[in-house]
């Protein structure tokens, strides 16, 4: 059975509050997308969303104008879960057919920390284990390190994400479940690691997992491209405990 | 001993005074409180902001519109995993359901 991909809307909001609540709220632009084919180039020419609040109950909705001018409109159903809202959305725009239907709309939190995971070659080829380190900053900016292991069948080692060489092609950043990012090293490679928090379904991975995948851009790895199962996340373990060296009861002069 | 005029107004100025003492003592320690709730209602009205990642994702569709996914060939990718996958790699992406 053939698969509907599902449209998507990838965005970004600032929640500005003071004495706890709710004061504005802000979309960072340049962080939405959408795979919508009636966009021309995946972006969007405004989104605006009112009637969010972290707290208690609240209706939101985002009104999204792609950048050929059609318009969508997503209604939030009153809601008290500040991580997720579901309801209905509508649309104007030749290209959208006067499309319509539900949706649900879901927080995901910044990612950051350590993952684990291989990629494949695409011709059944032994597969390659790396160490990727995200961090996400407030503003959305993700940093970090791509590490393959040792002899790893890969067209790097390590990589450096958002370097000043990574920045000349794009800005690498978090939007909505993904990660978007483009790294370097020092001997020319530049990689785009993509990097998702959920299935093409929409379902959100379990333990913070990640779907993987590269594309090189230039360099060595220039138009090879790998992707994998998803990365699982490397939980910090705590320091262990002291305890108190186990005493030996001396039974010894116990008759 | 007869105390003159001015004397009385003095004393009696002086009990007056004496009587609005609690008040004004009192007065001046709510004075010294409300300035104190203030400056702590102040100290935490610190406007804060919170960053937050969203998607939002059709569950139902009247016309869908959204660019398929495709195969290396240009082909419509049958399954609804996020990546095309190699099943006959040994790390093959065994979580990949069909819709």
């Amino acid at each position: 059975m053939w698969t509907i991909q599902r449209t998507r809307i990838r965005t970004d909001w600032t929640l500005t509050s003071e004495f706890g609540i709710a004061i504005g709220l802000a979309t960072t632009l340049p962080d939405t997308f959408t795979n919508s084919s009636c966009s021309n180039s995946g972006g969007v020419a405004s989104a605006n969303v009112a009637g969010y609040d972290i707290f208690g109950f609240y209706q939101a909705t985002l009104t999204v104008t792609l950048d050929n001018g059609a318009t969508i409109t997503f209604t939030g159903s009153p809601s008290v879960d500040p991580n997720q809202f579901s309801g209905t959305f509508r649309s104007t725009g030749s290209c959208m057919k006067g499309d319509s239907g539900q949706f649900t709309a879901t927080l995901f939190s910044a990612v950051n920390g350590t993952y684990v995971g291989s990629f494949e070659s695409s011709n059944g080829g032994p597969a390659a284990s790396v160490s990727v380190t995200f961090k996400t900053d407030s503003s959305f900016n993700v940093t970090g390190t791509i590490t393959a292991a040792k002899n790893a069948n890969l067209c790097f080692s390590t990589l450096t994400i958002g370097t000043p060489l990574a920045n000349t092609f794009e800005p690498s950043i978090a939007s909505g479940d993904m990660l978007e990012t483009i790294a370097s090293d020092n001997t020319g490679n530049v990689v785009a690691f993509a990097a998702s928090n959920t299935d093409a379904s929409g379902k959100t991975l379990s333990n913070g997992g990640l779907f993987m995948i590269y594309e090189g851009l230039a360099g060595a790895c220039s138009g090879i491209s790998r992707t994998d199962i998803p990365f699982k996340k490397v939980e910090s373990t705590p320091a262990p405990k002291h305890h108190s060296p186990v005493r030996v009861r001396h039974l010894a002069g116990r008759r | 001993m007869q105390l003159s005029r001015k004397q009385q107004v003095t004393r009696t100025d002086q009990i007056e005074q004496f009587k609005e003492e609690p008040t004004t003592r009192f007065s001046r320690i709510a004075m010294l409180a409300a300035a104190f709730f203030l400056t702590t209602l102040a100290a935490s009205a610190q406007i804060q902001t919170s960053p937050q990642q969203w998607t939002i994702v059709t569950t139902k569709e009247s016309a869908p519109n959204a660019y398929p996914l495709l195969d290396a060939n240009g082909n419509p990718y049958p399954c609804s995993g996020q990546n095309v996958d190699n099943p006959k790699d040994s790390n093959s992406n065994g979580l990949d359901a069909h819709e």
